[in-house]
C-alpha cells in the first residue's frame, strides 16, 4: 500500500549541452495508495522512461521519487518491492511457468519454505487461470498466456507497486480488450497502486482511475477520465484524447454584452460569458468540435450553431458512422447513427450544442472553455440547459 | 492462359514415377558421392591398413595381420604415458581455455570498450597460423634466453633458467600454455556472442523480480548460456585432442614421450618408424574418442535448435 509521488522529476540522456535527450521534463504527480494512473502520450514523449524510474531500472537526472513520502531516488530496482510487466513480457525462457512465476518469491527470501512458494504460484496460476501451463516453457504460450504469466510474476510477490509498460501492445485486438478488463479486475481486487503506460487514448480511458498525460517529456495534465476529456487543459490533451480526432477551426472572440460571439468562418455563434474564461475583449481563439458532439439537424435540436457542410466520405462502423465533410473549404468529422440513408456528395446540416464546444486561447493553446455535461444527454433530444458558470460540473460519461 | 503450360514435362512424369523414399535422396546424391570420396573412402581406407603390416619403406608388401596392430597398441610400452599425457592435455588444456575465455568474452562484453576492436584483437592467436604461434612460443619459453624463465626468475617463482621443453617432467606445460592462448580466444569469442545473445529485458524482469547482480548471473545469464557452453566446450575437447602441431613444434613430443599426446605418437609412429598399420591402428583409437565427443556436440546441437 503506497502512495507514489514525483516531484521535479527530469531524466536527461547523455550530456544536456552537448545533443542529450531530455526524455522527461520536470514531471510533479501524485498516485495515491491504490490508485491507477496511466501514462499517456505518444510514443517517444518519455512514458516509458518515467515509468522505468519509478520502477529504480533508470536514476532521474533531477527531482525525487518518493514512496510514502519516503525518498527512493537512491533505492536499488531489487530493492523497491515494485513489480514490472513489460511489453514484450520478458519470461525468463530457461525456466517454466511456476518457475518464472516463484523465482520473484525466492529471490525476496532465499529461506521461504517452498511449500509457502507453491502455494502461493498455485494460487496465482488459479486466479489467471494458468493452472494447466505451469509446466511449461514460455516458448509454448501463445500471447495470451505469456501476459497472464507475466501478470502473475507481478502480482504474486504482493508488491507496493505494479507498473505496466504498454502490456497489451503485443496481443491481437479481441485478445487486448479481454486483458484490458482483467488487468483493470485484477488491480481493483489486490488494490495495489499501479502506473499503466499507453500510448493508446481509447485504453487509457478505459482502465485509467486517473490519466496523466504526456508530451515531449512534460505533464500536460493529471486528471480523471472525463476531466481529460472534458476539460483538456490545452489543445494537445484535447486532440491526442478521443477519437475520431476533435475539429479544430482558427476564430475570434469578442465581447459583446453578456455574451461573447464567436466567429470561427464556417459558423458563428455567441456563448455566455459565464462559460468562458476569458479576460480580453477580442482574442484569437481556436475553437474544438468533438465529431461525437457534432449531429445532423435532422436528428437531433442541439440549440447551438449551425455548419452546412457537404459529405465526403460516410464510413460505418456498425451501430454509427464516421461522417467526413467540408465546409468553407475546411475539413469536418462528425459521428451519427442515422446514417443508412446518406449519400456521398449530399450536403448535411450538422448543428453542435453550446455547452459541448470547446474553445482554446490561439496564442498559448490553453483551454477557455472545456466541454459541459448537460441533462440532455440522458434523454436525447431536449432543451438546451446551460449550466451556469464555467466550474464544469462533470459527471462521468 | 493455357493448360498445356501447366502440364508436367516428361522428365517431371518420370520423376514421378520414383518412389517417394528413393526420390528424396536424389537432390543429395552429389553430395553423397563428394562425402564418399573424400571423407567415407580415406576412412575405410585407414580402417583397413589399421589391420595389415603396411610399412612406408615397402608400402606394396602390406599383408592382413588381423588385430595384431590392436594388440601391439594394447602393449607398447609408451602408450601408458602418450594415453596419460593426452588425457592431461586435453582436460587441463580445455578447463584452462574455457575459464580463461569465458572470463575474457565476459569482460568484452560488460567491461571493455570498443568490443569489436577488442575482440579483432582478442582472436589474433587464434588466426595466426599455427606454426607461427607454437614457434613463438617455443622462443619464449627457450632454456637460456626465453622470456618465460627470465619473467619467473624475476618474480621469484624460480632461482635460475629451467630448461622446461628439455625435462620430462615439465615438458608437456609449455605446449599447454601455448594451446590454452591459442583456444581460449576461440572460447572468448564464443561467450561474447552468447551473452550478446540474451535480452537485457531479462535482467532487468530479475532487477525488478529482486535478482543481485551475482543472482542474475547465476538464474539468467549462465543457465541461458549453458549449450553455448556445452558447445564450446566439446569443441576445445576436440580441437585439444587433435592438436599436432603445438607440440610437434615445441618438443617433437620430447624428451623420450614425456609430451607426447596421442596425435604426435601417430606421426612419429607413420611417418619417423614408417610403420603405417600400427599408425592407423592408433588413430582408431583416437578416431573412438572423436566420435564420442561429436555424437554428443550433435545432441547438444540438435537440443539447441529445438528449443529456439
Ligand atoms: N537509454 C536511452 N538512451 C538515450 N535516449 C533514450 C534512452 N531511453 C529513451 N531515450 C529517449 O528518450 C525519449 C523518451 O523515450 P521513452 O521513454 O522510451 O518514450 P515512450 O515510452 O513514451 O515511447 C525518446 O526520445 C528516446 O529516444
Ligand atoms: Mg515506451
Amino acid at each position: 500500500m503506497t502512495t507514489l509521488e514525483l516531484d521535479g522529476v527530469t531524466k536527461t540522456f547523455g550530456a544536456p549541452d552537448a545533443g542529450g535527450v531530455v526524455a522527461v521534463d520536470d514531471v510533479s504527480l501524485t498516485v495515491d495508495d491504490g490508485e491507477f494512473l496511466v501514462l499517456l502520450g505518444p510514443s517517444g514523449c518519455g512514458k516509458t522512461t518515467t515509468l522505468r524510474m519509478i520502477g529504480g531500472l533508470e536514476t532521474p537526472t533531477e527531482g525525487v521519487i518518493s514512496f510514502d513520502g519516503t525518498e527512493v531516488n537512491e533505492v536499488k530496482a531489487r530493492n523497491r518491492d515494485v513489480a514490472m510487466v513489460f511489453q514484450n513480457f520478458a519470461l525468463y525462457p530457461h525456466m517454466n511457468v511456476s518457475q518464472n512465476l516463484g523465482f520473484g518469491l525466492r529471490r525476496e527470501n532465499e529461506d521461504r519454505s517452498s511449500e509457502e512458494i507453491i502455494d502461493r504460484i498455485e494460487a496465482v496460476a488459479e486466479m489467471l487461470e494458468i493452472e494447466g501451463l505451469l509446466d511449461n516453457t514460455p516458448a509454448a504460450l501463445s500471447g495470451g498466456q505469456k501476459q497472464r504469466v507475466a501478470l502473475g510474476r507481478a502480482i504474486i510477490r504482493e508488491p507496493r507497486l505494479f507498473l505496466f509498460d504498454e502490456p497489451l501492445a503485443n496481443l491481437d485486438a479481441s485478445l487486448r480488450k479481454t486483458m484490458r478488463t482483467e488487468i483493470d479486475e485484477l488491480q481493483s481486487e489486490v488494490g495495489i497502486t499501479s502506473v499503466y503506460v499507453t500510448h493508446n487514448q481509447e485504453e487509457a480511458m478505459s482502465i485509467g482511475d486517473k490519466i496523466a498525460v504526456m508530451n515531449d517529456g512534460r505533464l500536460q495534465q493529471l486528471g480523471t477520465p472525463s476531466e481529460v476529456f472534458n476539460e483538456p487543459s490545452n489543445q494537445f490533451v484535447a486532440q491526442f484524447v478521443g477519437s475520431p480526432d476533435m475539429n479544430l477551426y482558427e476564430g475570434t472572440l469578442t465581447e459583446n454584452g453578456d455574451v461573447y460571439r464567436v466567429n470561427v468562418g464556417i459558423t458563428e455563434f455567441d456563448l455566455p460569458s459565464g462559460l468562458v474564461q476569458a479576460g480580453d475583449d477580442v482574442l484569437d481563439v481556436v475553437v474544438g468540435f468533438r465529431p461525437q458532439d457534432l449531429f445532423q439537424s435532422r436528428t437531433r435540436q442541439t440549440g447551438g450553431p449551425k455548419i452546412e457542410a457537404d459529405l465526403r466520405v460516410v464510413e460505418p462502423l456498425g451501430t454509427e458512422a464516421i461522417l467526413y465533410g467540408e465546409t468553407e473549404g475546411r475539413a469536418i468529422r462528425a459521428t451519427d447513427t442515422q446514417f443508412h440513408d446518406l449519400d456521398e456528395d449530399q450536403s448535411v446540416t450538422l448543428s453542435i450544442a453550446p455547452e459541448h464546444i470547446y474553445l482554446f486561447d490561439a496564442n498559448t493553446e490553453e483551454l477557455l472553455k472545456g466541454r459541459l455535461m448537460t441533462e440532455r444527454e440522458d434523454t436525447g433530444v431536449g432543451e438546451v440547459e446551460v449550466r451556469d458558470g464555467a466550474g464544469a460540473e462533470v459527471r462521468d460519461g | 492462359m493455357s493448360y498445356a503450360d501447366q502440364a508436367l514435362s516428361s522428365y517431371e512424369r518420370a520423376l514421378g514415377r520414383v518412389p517417394d523414399g528413393v526420390r528424396v535422396y536424389l537432390p543429395i546424391l552429389p553430395v553423397l558421392a563428394l562425402v564418399g570420396v573424400f571423407i567415407l573412402y580415406p576412412i575405410a581406407q585407414a580402417i583397413w591398413t589399421s589391420f595389415t603390416d603396411k610399412h612406408l619403406l615397402r608400402p606394396d608388401e602390406a599383408e592382413f595381420v588381423g588385430v595384431e596392430n590392436y594388440g601391439e597398441v594394447w602393449t607398447n610400452p609408451q602408450i601408458h604415458e602418450v594415453l596419460w599425457n593426452t588425457f592431461v592435455w586435453v582436460s587441463v588444456g580445455s578447463i584452462a581455455a574455457i575459464v580463461i575465455g569465458f572470463v575474457l568474452g565476459w569482460l568484452l562484453h560488460e567491461k571493455l570498450p570498443y568490443t569489436s576492436v577488442a575482440s579483432a584483437i582478442v582472436l589474433v592467436p587464434w588466426v595466426l597460423p599455427r606454426v607461427v604461434g607454437a614457434s613463438i612460443w617455443k622462443f619464449m619459453f627457450g632454456g637460456s634466453q626465453g622470456i618465460i624463465n627470465e619473467l619467473l626468475v624475476q618474480l621469484g617463482v624460480i632461482d635460475d633458467y629451467v630448461v622446461m621443453l628439455g625435462s620430462t617432467e615439465l615438458s608437456l606445460w609449455p605446449p599447454i600454455v601455448g594451446m590454452v592462448w591459442r583456444l581460449a580466444p576461440l572460447f572468448a569469442l564464443l561467450t561474447l556472442t552468447s551473452l550478446k545473445g540474451i535480452d537485457r529485458q531479462l535482467y532487468e524482469a530479475a532487477r525488478m523480480d529482486g535478482a543481485t547482480p551475482w543472482e542474475q548471473f547465476r538464474y539468467v545469464t549462465l543457465p541461458m548460456m549453458r549449450y553455448n557452453l556445452v558447445i564450446g566446450f566439446l569443441l576445445m575437447l576436440i580441437y585439444n585432442i587433435r592438436n599436432f602441431s603445438m607440440v610437434w613444434v615445441m618438443t617433437r613430443g620430447g624428451p623420450g614421450v614425456s609430451s607426447s599426446t596421442l596425435p604426435v605418437m601417430i606421426y612419429r609412429a607413420a611417418f619417423v618408424d614408417f610403420q603405417v598399420g600400427f599408425a592407423s591402428a592408433l588413430s582408431m583409437l583416437l578416431f573412438a574418442v572423436l566420435l564420442v565427443f561429436s555424437y554428443y556436440y550433435i545432441q547438444v546441437y540438435d537440443k539447441i535448435r529445438g528449443e529456439f
